[in-house]
């Protein structure tokens, strides 16, 4: 267990370097240099001024060299500053991060609420009319485009109840109810297809569990199908299910870009978005990194926490 | 219970090894046909969500490759009344140009199918091809297939397509490659597992020994042994394209107008649907429909198929 894990960090190591590369190369092609965001279209430099400006943000460098010196900066815990705005990458990212992490988190637990016990019944009713709908209805979740349903709910919203949540975000410190009312749609938005996945896999895992001996010997012993199905199948079947929202919440940090850009969120995935558009590089390149890295260790706490539920599984 | 739980005669749905060929007697025509519609019929029933993709796929391709006959106006051109309400003559209404919104819905089954359909075959045939190199090749070539392809995976991806499509210039092409691109690593991975397995076989073995060349052996024996994951992968695969292809030309990255396609239509229609919701609810829906079209089908390929995938 110890050597798995030691090579599962060692691996970090080459794969962010890659991912870093695919970043720095991809911002690279991009046509048109920050020069252009940085003055907008009304503005002409003289060439000259423009080299200047060119070599006080560094861009003028060869790529290779440029990548290198952001390397160098990073191994010393600099990510750099952003070239629209000469913030430091850093400090704009652990802005937008809990944004981000709140929606995530609300989502999921919306997900959650909705999604366990719609698998947990759909899973008790398996014959019939029942299964095919359970089926169905977990299919029109994944298939809902989020961004659709944001539009349809903002529609709704405006149309029948004269409502619109305020498109200046309010922090959750500043005025949590106000946050929370903001929140509250752009969160349901993204947790539809989260039901869908959470309800599919408790489902086909508690129909798994509830096959086996141990199931038939509690039911055989007399205990209410209550408990039967909560305590002894529920609990065995929740492992997958966790591993499964593990990933997927990692995934929601870099996914909510659509969302965020629809309510106006100034989230991770909307300073991503904007930095792309602007080729602010600096910003891009550590957004990209810390996503990824999120990302990965998400996936290797969900792979160790599955192996401490569940004895049977071990790692070479 | 009636006869129609078992399938009928000719249908194979089990996995493993089938014989491979059977003496078919000479049959009438007619007899030939009524068996297959039978076969037909009996998947149907027992798998009546799938029949229901398929048949909205079929619908959906119908519409994109006959739009201009299927069509009742011209999804660029402007007739006169804008955000007219659905009505007789724009049953879906029409927009801010007043445009039609069905023949426009209609022609962006276009985009969508196309990109779709056609990053995923290049997903497929890519990431395919390598996962089996790796497989073939172990050692080096497979360190570093593989080593790329997990790079490529660990990126975000919709951050990736979007960055690239940024950086090539957004269009239809554009947005077909990248999500192809995009999408490879995981038929690359999903090849590759069934195929190790297959190498260390001994008909393999035997194979090599005989003197198959390295295509034979490709071709013949780990081909057919990762198909079926692959066909399943593929199905999943051009519903979470279209939907990416969806969201690309939503935030402007993608399919650019005059081109109709659905995500253009709903960024359009965010300006304006409080006065007009129809212009916001119907590409919506359609989206939606192909999506989920694709969906059926894969859930219940990946049942018959290989039940063992469930985590796809």
């Amino acid at each position: 267990m110890r050597r798995y894990l030691l090579r599962r960090l060692a691996l970090l190591v080459p794969t962010l370097l890659g991912v870093s590369i695919i970043a720095f190369g991809i911002m690279h092609l991009i046509p048109g240099d920050v020069v252009d965001a940085l003055i907008g279209t009304e503005a002409t430099l003289s060439p000259e001024a423009r080299e200047t400006l060119r070599r006080i943000l560094g861009v003028d460098q060869p790529v290779y060299r440029q990548y290198l010196t952001w390397l160098g900066g990073l191994l010393r815990g600099d990510f750099g500053v952003s070239l629209i705005s000469r913030a430091p990458v850093a400090e704009t990212l652990l802005r937008g991060l809990p944004v981000t992490l709140e929606l995530a988190i609300l989502s999921t637990l919306i997900a959650l609420i909705v999604g366990l016990p719609l698998g947990i019944v759909s899973a008790i009713h398996r014959r019939g009319w029942t299964s095919a709908g359970a089926r169905f209805f977990g299919l029109l979740g994944l298939s809902l485009p989020n961004f659709w349903l944001a539009i349809m709910l903002l529609l709704g919203g405006a149309r029948l109840l004269h409502w619109s949540p305020a498109l200046i975000y309010v922090p959750l410190w500043d005025d949590p109810r106000a946050n929370l009312e903001q929140l509250l749609l752009p969160a349901i938005s993204l947790s539809v297809g989260l039901v869908a996945v959470i309800m599919r896999m408790t489902r086909s895992s508690m129909l798994e569990v509830l096959n086996q001996d141990f199931i038939r010997t509690a039911r055989a012993k007399g205990l209410r199908e209550a408990s039967v199905v909560l305590s002894h199948g529920l609990r065995n079947a929740l492992i997958p299910v966790v591993t499964m929202i593990g990933i997927q919440f990692a995934y929601l940090l870099g996914g909510a870009v659509v969302i965020e850009q629809i309510f106006g969120l100034p989230g991770l995935g909307w300073l991503l978005m904007k930095g792309i558009l602007q080729r602010d590089y600096p910003v891009v390149q550590g957004g990209v990194l810390f996503i990824t890295f999120a990302f990965m260790t998400v996936n290797l706490v969900v792979d160790v926490v599955y192996a401490w539920l569940d004895p049977r599984i071990a790692y070479e | 219970m009636s006869d129609d739980t078992a399938p009928p005669a000719g249908l194979a749905l089990s996995e493993g090894p089938q014989p491979t060929a059977v003496a078919v007697p000479a049959r009438p025509l007619g007899e030939s046909a009524r068996r297959r519609r039978r076969q037909v019929w009996w998947l149907t029933r027992q798998f009546p969500l799938a029949a229901c993709g398929l048949v909205a796929i079929l619908l959906l391709a119908l519409a994109a490759i006959f739009a201009p006959v299927i069509a009742p106006h011209d999804p660029t051109s402007q007739p006169g009344t804008r955000f007219g309400s659905p009505s007789r003559e724009n049953l879906m209404g029409t927009d801010e140009l007043g445009r039609d919104v069905l023949s426009r819905v209609i022609y962006g089954a276009r985009a969508s199918m196309l990109v779709g359909v056609t990053a995923v075959t290049i997903a497929l045939v890519i990431g395919g091809f390598l996962g089996i190199v790796a497989a073939y090749n172990l050692g080096y070539p497979d360190n570093l297939i593989m080593g790329v392809m997990d790079v490529l995976f660990a990126f975000p991806p919709l951050i990736l397509i979007l960055a690239v499509s940024a950086a090539v210039g957004p269009s239809l092409v554009t947005a077909t490659l990248v999500i192809g691109l995009v999408y490879a690593p995981r038929f690359a991975r999903i090849a590759r597992g069934p195929a190790l397995a297959v190498m260390q076989e001994q008909y393999v073995e035997a194979a090599r020994v005989v003197g198959a060349s390295s295509w034979r052996i490709i071709l013949r024996h780990l081909l057919p042994n990762v198909a079926a994951p692959l066909i399943i992968l593929t199905s999943l695969s051009v519903s979470t394209a279209i939907l990416t292809e969806a969201t690309l030309s939503f935030l402007g990255l993608g399919v650019q107008p005059p081109t109709p396609s659905w995500g253009v239509m709903l960024a359009d229609a965010r300006s304006y649907m409080i006065l007009s919701p129809w212009v916001a609810i119907f590409p919506g829906l359609a989206i939606m429909i192909a999506v989920l079209a694709f969906n059926l089908l894969g859930d219940d390929l990946r049942d018959v198929l290989d039940p063992r995938l469930r985590s796809l």
